[in-house]
């Protein structure tokens, strides 16, 4: 009887003790950051990581493409070259040029850029965990490419327009120039300048020059960063500067254009004319151009954004980009062949705009360096077996880029840079026109940015 | 303090191991009731000394007297009676049916209400059974004063939502702890559509014997970190010694919507787009769509005029069948039982099958020992559509335009509707979701002494869920000839408690009920997923009919508990009452800083109907004042919130790691401090009254800090912040007619509830989530919103309210038709602040009739959908009727904005789309009659009841949306605005059934 009692105030009282050091638990599929920094394969997984992240739908899986035709398209039913009748409202928001600071879609560009900046940044300050010297400045050169190109994207939708010629003091977006750790205290920022952020992103892409490699696989490499570089130089209309980044990748790069015009397009590995292409598989990342630009049967929804005569009216006959596209039987709408395989790439960069830009870099600068703008343009015509040019003006090359990079994500930017206005008149007769600057091109700070960061300043007419 | 509590905890048990040493003893005997039945667990008490003892399983007791001294016996439920000692004596005892006299479970014991101290609500089986609502929860509402039950919406396996006491926290969990025969049950949503599952499906009330709702600091502070949400006892039925019982439930019953909406038909949908698009100038544009939607149909003159909110929903059937078995004889009890339900839901496509059984087995092996084991499984297999934010979901197909044809003369679904058209995914794709549970313990009780008994409990609960997601070659956005994703998870929790109670009558006078024990909960997850594309056809429904397995995810996660607790019940002469209880929890999931947390109450009580002032007052039969204080804690932050950490995220097959979440060192539970007082009166033992006062203050709540999205991370959880929820309760149950044949007892609810936020990090800097807002000294979540201010009589545009802040320091209420100049305003309160239930049984002869009507006050529901579905026409979504009534000339006054296609006139958010959703409803109502004994005694029955029981038959709202109780089920809803959105939320089911029970 007491040997009992005994006997159950002794298990009793091991129990007491011995479950405490079950409370030891780690995630599973987790790692603890401190972990994670302190080791080279844990810092080049971020590094990989960081592609990851840009490989989301809402980055550059396709969205940031999207938006900038969604845009540049006047949306007015006679005139617009491409027409959108997909049901998410937000993206609908850009189309009729009227966006709210709510915008989800927008809110998630915005915050995946961000994460893209932290992340490179990370992969900077911790590369001294790297041991190989040569590894530490591909790296530090991928991160700085990385980061680059979301700062260069955010600036260009979340800022007014860069004015070449005057002080451009006008708000840019927030910039960190560090990683951030420790997320307990208060992280709120103004924004810089567009002058200060152009030069961060000028900064970080001569420094992934200067330290990337020829050829990276399908990272970025020397001439991904040369090529951005150019068409941030374009962008604030440098364009000696621009010309001879351009020339620099079509010189040096070892990339050529593709034989025919369709082979640019629909890959799952980097063909030669990808001078640097997002990486889509079936189990990685997501191509949001197939979800936007496809029919169902080709992995869309259907065709959201579909092709109108306005847009064909601008080719002449013959050319191969004209007839490049596809009639989605479910629904008649015309859909571009660019984008087609649900788990092809992303082209972020192909050679052909090198051409472009260094035909306009040559012209508007009265130059000839590597090739006449003539010559670059007609590169570009016979490739789609389009009729060659006898004389070129800068209309043409700006046509020429509307013919050539079309639903590629260049249309406002190219608007906003030569200052052209967007005419939403119902029959084209110019009767309403949006400015290039105006504010409701402008993308507003997601309201979520701005209720959480006290010290930030709302794009002009947008509320809160 | 670690070792301060445990060598408390030591001292009890050693003290209770003491006290049971001394004995004596001899004269012997029984008591039964008045049936002859034995009663166990007797008090037997020789009045006048300190000698006491209880009666065994057999009714038998032992105790030191001598005959003709006189034995005082009590035990809950039945009136207490002295009588005269003499050897081989038999005590009868009567039953009572005073209310007073009921024995609540609290967790590791029970108490009778008598010498309760806590708040604790409770419903038993008869009022809850055969009820036609295919889970518990549904069967609660309106009956337990304090506790809000809501279902998400009108889905078959919709989440549910316990608030018990206004909410206790913003951003961690706040549905209560539920325990089943003490084992913490599984409580994870486990689905993956977005929509929430509601795991507790698995539960079937024929089993159900009581529910206890543990509401104060001094009843749930036992469950310590798991308890400030309130906890839910559901104790199951068990055999009772005597005959054997075979009792059968049948009923059938037919479902509709509560409510619906009315929308355009095809004639008024086209006059209202082309007015939309002429005030616009691009008629054209207009026009071109309709002649898609139409597809070569003549929709100038309404060929196609098409409902699809009549197609989206159906009538709904239940189908409901029971049994159970149970009996016993003094050694050993049992309790089998079976259900089976079949629900076929109001939304298209969406049905719910479920069986459940139970065994309750107990046997005495010595007078000492008793041991036995519950288990209880259960299957659930559920027809499911997509989430409220999908395209593909039925009652998102309203926005279709009734002009385009829902299926085609061939009868395939018309895949050229303005959006996609749900048919294709009913035709083309199935989600298939089962949820199968087995919840067991087995028990033992060793008498140890007189007074002083130990219990080990072993229990298990194991759910699995596995959900197949079959999309056919036809489903909408289907590229790859079909696609299969099939996920299963399997969550299992073992608890093991071992704990000592000890019982003692001292000098007649002093009552002492001690509990002291152990606990150690381990819980794990395993979750797995694997998706196949490129089918040969539409035959193949499985991962093995793909060509290419093309995605997988598999993950686990633990957590741990280990938790000391002890109470102490003392009552002196059943006037003064006092209680007190510690628990002391460990937790995995709190940082290691923070890891044991100590949990403590008091609650003390006067009855003062005991004192000799008041012992004959024949009016205040009963009247007691209590009061209680305590701490508890919300350990519902997630497994491992306080971590920073990376998570995997490959690039083109090649490894990689993304930050994945801030962390936090100093992350801890929730503490929350509840305060009650109350009192319990009794008048002619007929007519009950409860009322009670209670505050609940939540300190460091976890946040989910809104950080500057470009620091590249949107959150960081904190402990920062401070809520109240305070209000009052009341109960009152009469028996407004008492006799043989005609019996009317009403019982009454009310409870009022505010829950304001007291402090918020960063310097009380106003947390927004979409459209709710924390903010100090308002309403925990309230809707944050621009304030629409109608129509502008002279040309048609809406009007905000500006709210902007002048010099001054008020607020400019002028308007705008500017919406970027108004200012968000706090707008309203997702929460009622108001909640009552009534219910009436009346019996007649062998006719009963019941009903219980719900009533809820002060929130508002915001309609996310109005910026689509009521906007006079700015796109080609189908529209609300209202919006007819849109501005059209100078001078019209309306609240519906000119019609202008894609103008955003007033389509923005703002308190235009957000509406009061207070109502009463008729929650439920039964009408039953049994037949007369002697002629069912002919049939070899002893008993046969028909019914006929209905619930939501009836409301009564001016809420203008579906249903006050339907609610956005996505998880896009989180944070603040899960609680009081509507986005194509399905409305709750009308049901009525008939129904039989028989008993053998």
């Amino acid at each position: 009887m007491k040997a009992n009692k005994l006997i159950i105030l002794i298990i009793f009282a091991v129990f007491f003790t011995s479950c405490e050091n079950e409370l030891d638990l780690d995630p599973k599929q987790r790692e603890d950051a401190t972990v994670t920094l302190s080791t080279e394969s844990g810092v080049t997984n971020v590094l990989t990581g960081t592609y990851a992240l840009a490989a989301n739908g809402n980055a550059y899986g396709g969205r940031i493409m999207l938006y900038a035709d969604l845009l540049g398209v006047t949306g007015s039913l006679s005139t617009t070259d491409l027409r959108w009748r997909g049901t998410y409202g937000e993206l609908r928001q850009m189309y009729i040029k009227t966006m709210l600071s709510d915008n989800v879609i927008i809110e998630g560009t915005y915050s995946r850029l961000y994460s893209i900046i932290n992340a490179a940044n990370t992969v900077i300050e911790n590369i001294d965990k790297v041991k190989d010297p040569d590894r530490q400045a591909v790296m530090i050169g991928e991160a700085n490419f990385l980061k680059s190109l979301a700062y260069f994207d955010l600036v260009r939708f979340f800022a007014k327009p860069y004015v070449a010629g005057q002080a451009n003091s006008q708000l840019g977006v927030v910039i960190r120039p560090n990683a951030i750790y420790d997320f307990n205290v208060d992280l709120s920022k103004e924004r810089s300048t567009v002058d200060e952020v152009y030069k961060v992103i000028i900064d970080g892409l001569n420094l992934a020059y200067a330290n990337l490699p020829a050829e990276n696989s399908f990272y970025a490499d020397k001439y991904s960063a040369k090529a951005l570089l150019a068409r941030v130089y374009l962008q604030q209309q440098n364009y000696a500067a621009a010309r001879d980044a351009a020339n620099d990748v079509i010189e040096n790069s070892g990339h050529s254009l593709s034989p025919k015009y369709a082979d640019a397009f629909n890959h799952d590995s980097d063909k030669v004319e990808d001078v640097f292409a997002i990486q889509i598989t079936k189990q990685t990342g997501l191509n949001d151009l197939v979800t936007f630009y496809a029919s169902e049967g080709n992995g869309g929804r259907g065709g959201d954004f579909s092709i109108r005569d306005a847009y064909l009216s601008k080719f002449s006959d013959p050319d191969d980009r004209a007839i490049f596209n596809y009639v989605n039987e479910d629904n008649g709408r015309l859909l571009t062949s660019k984008f087609t395989d649900q788990y092809g790439d992303v082209p972020l960069i192909r050679l052909a705009e090198m051409y472009l830009i260094r035909a306009e870099g040559n012209l508007r600068a009265g130059t000839a360096v590597g090739n006449t703008p003539l010559d670059d343009i007609n590169i570009i015509r016979s490739r789609a077996n389009a009729d060659e040019l006898a004389a070129v003006t800068i209309d043409d090359v700006l046509l020429e880029r509307e013919l050539e990079l079309g639903m590629e994500g260049f249309l406002i930017h190219d608007i906003r840079r030569t200052k052209r206005s967007i005419d939403i008149s119902s029959d084209g007769d110019g009767s309403d026109l949006i400015p290039y600057d105006a504010n409701r091109l402008v993308f507003p700070i997601p309201l979520k940015e701005t209720d959480a960061n006290k010290k930030i300043t709302q794009n002009p007419g947008y509320g809160s | 303090m670690k070792i301060n509590l445990k060598h408390f905890l030591w001292l009890l048990v050693v003290l209770s191991v003491q006290m049971a040493m001394a004995q004596g003893g001899s004269i012997s005997g029984t008591v039964t009731d008045k049936k002859g039945v034995p009663i166990p667990g007797v008090n037997i008490v020789l009045k006048g000394s300190n000698s006491s003892t209880q009666t065994d399983f057999d009714g038998n007791f032992k105790i030191q007297a001598n005959t003709g001294d006189i034995l005082v016996a009590s035990y809950v439920s039945f009136a207490t009676i002295e009588v005269k000692a003499s050897q081989g004596m038999t005590i009868h005892m009567v039953e009572t049916q005073n209310e007073l006299e009921a024995v609540l479970v609290v967790g590791y014991g029970t108490q009778s209400k008598k010498n309760l101290t806590d708040n604790i609500a409770r419903v038993t089986a008869k009022d809850i059974q055969q009820i036609p609502v295919s889970n518990v929860q549904n069967a609660l509402v309106g009956k337990l004063a304090g506790v809000q039950i809501t279902q998400t919406n009108g889905k078959v396996e919709g989440g549910i939502n316990i608030r018990v006491r206004g909410a206790a926290s913003i951003s961690a969990g706040t549905q209560p702890l539920y325990v089943l025969d003490g084992i913490p049950l599984i409580n994870d949503d486990e689905s993956s559509n977005g929509a929430p599952t509601n795991p507790l499906l698995t539960l079937s009330t024929n089993e159900i014997e009581s529910i206890d709702v543990l509401k104060d600091a001094s009843s749930a502070a036992i469950y310590g970190a798991r308890g400030a949400n309130g906890v839910v006892l559901i104790t199951t039925k068990k055999g009772k010694e005597g005959k054997g019982n075979f009792s059968l439930n049948f009923s059938q019953g037919v479902s509709e919507a509560t409510h619906k909406k009315k929308w355009l038909n095809a004639k008024q949908y086209v006059e209202l787009l082309q007015e939309a698009g002429r005030n616009v100038g691009d008629l054209q544009s207009v026009e071109d769509e309709l002649d898609y939607l139409s597809q070569g149909t003549d929709w100038r003159n309404g060929q196609i005029d098409t409902d699809w909110q009549d197609i989206a929903f159906r009538t709904g059937y239940t189908t409901d069948a029971d049994f159970s078995v149970s009996g016993g004889d003094d050694k050993t009890k049992y309790f089998f039982s079976g259900a089976y339900n079949n629900t076929t839901g109001i939304i298209d496509s969406n049905d719910l099958e479920k069986i459940t059984a139970r065994s309750n087995v107990s046997h005495k092996v010595s007078d000492r020992f008793t041991a036995g084991m519950n288990i209880g499984f259960s299957r659930a297999l559920i027809h499911r559509v997509q989430d409220d934010n999908s395209f593909s979901t039925p009652l998102q197909s309203v926005a279709q335009a009734p002009i385009s044809q829902a299926r085609l003369d061939d009868g395939t679904p018309n895949p050229n509707t303005e959006y996609v058209n749900y048919l294709l995914a009913k035709d083309n794709t199935s989600w298939k979701t089962i949820m199968r549970r087995v919840t067991g313990k087995i028990f033992a009780e060793l008498k140890l002494a007189k007074g002083l008994k130990f219990n080990s409990d072993f229990s298990y609960d194991l759910m699995t869920q596995t959900e197949d997601y079959w999309q056919g070659k036809n489903a909408p956005f289907m590229a790859t000839d079909g696609a299969v994703f099939a996920s299963s998870v399997n969550t299992e929790n073992y608890v093991f408690s071992n704990y000592f109670t000890y019982d003692h009558t001292f000098a007649e006078k002093h009552v002492l009920n001690v509990v002291a024990g152990m606990e150690f909960n381990k819980y794990n997850r395993r979750y797995q997923d694997v998706n196949s594309i490129y089918f040969p056809n539409d035959d193949f429904h499985t991962i093995d009919g793909g060509a290419e397995v093309n995605e997988g995810h598999g993950n686990e996660t633990d957590y741990a508990f280990v938790s000391q607790f002890g109470r102490l019940n003392y009552s002196y002469e059943g006037k003064y009452l006092f209680k007190a209880s510690v628990r002391r929890d460990g937790s995995s999931r709190f940082g290691k800083n923070e890891r044991f947390g100590i949990f403590p109450a008091f609650s003390a009580g006067w009855v003062i109907s005991q004192e000799e002032f008041l012992k004959d007052n024949t009016v205040l039969s009963y009247l007691k004042i209590k009061g209680s204080w305590g701490k508890l804690g919300n350990a519902e932050i997630g497994n491992f919130a306080s971590r920073q950490l990376y998570r995997p995220n490959p690039y083109n097959l090649k490894s990689g790691l993304t930050f994945d979440q801030a962390g936090n060192n100093d992350l801890t539970w929730e503490k929350s401090s509840q305060t009650d007082f109350g009192f319990e009166a009794g008048f002619l033992n007929k007519i009950t009254f409860e009322a009670d006062y209670y505050q609940k203050d939540t300190d460091g709540l976890l946040f989910q800090v809104p950080l500057p999205l470009s620091s590249g991370a949107s959150y960081v959880n904190k402990n920062i912040g401070k809520i109240r929820s305070s209000g009052f309760e009341f109960t009152l149950n009469t028996k407004n007619i008492e006799t043989e044949n005609f019996k009317w007892n009403t019982s009454f609810n009310l409870t009022t509830n505010e829950s304001k936020v007291k402090s918020l990090p960063n310097n009380n800097t106003d947390v927004i989530l979409d459209y709710g807002i924390n903010r100090v000294g308002e309403n925990i979540s309230s809707f944050y919103l621009v304030e629409y201010a109608g129509v502008d009589p002279a040309n048609g545009d809406a009007l905000f309210v500006k709210n902007t802040v002048k010099a001054d320091g008020t607020l400019d209420k002028s308007t705008t038709n500017d919406y970027s100049e108004a200012k968000r305003t706090i707008a309203g309160n997702p929460f009622p602040t108001l909640m009552s239930g009534l219910t009436n049984t009346i019996t007649y002869k062998g006719f009963d009739f019941s009903f219980t009507f719900q009533g809820e006050w002060g929130a508002s529901i915001y309609n996310s959908a109005g910026q689509y579905m009521s906007t006079a026409a700015d796109y080609f979504d189908n529209q609300t009727a209202d919006q007819l009534n849109r501005w059209q000339k100078p001078g019209d006054i309306t609240n519906v904005p000119q019609a202008r296609f894609e103008g955003s006139n007033g389509t923005q958010a703002s308190t235009r789309y957000l509406d009061k959703s207070d109502f009463i409803r008729l929650r439920n109502l039964t009408f039953g009659y049994s037949l007369p004994k002697e002629a069912v005694t002919k049939m070899q029955m002893s008993s046969l009841r028909v019914y006929f029981t209905a619930v939501n038959l009836l409301t009564f709202t001016n809420y203008t949306g579906y249903d006050p109780e339907a609610r956005r089920d996505d998880s896009r809803a989180s944070g603040a605005a899960i609680i009081g959105e509507d986005f194509y939320s399905a409305p709750p089911a009308k049901t009525i059934a008939i129904g039989v029970n028989i008993n053998f």
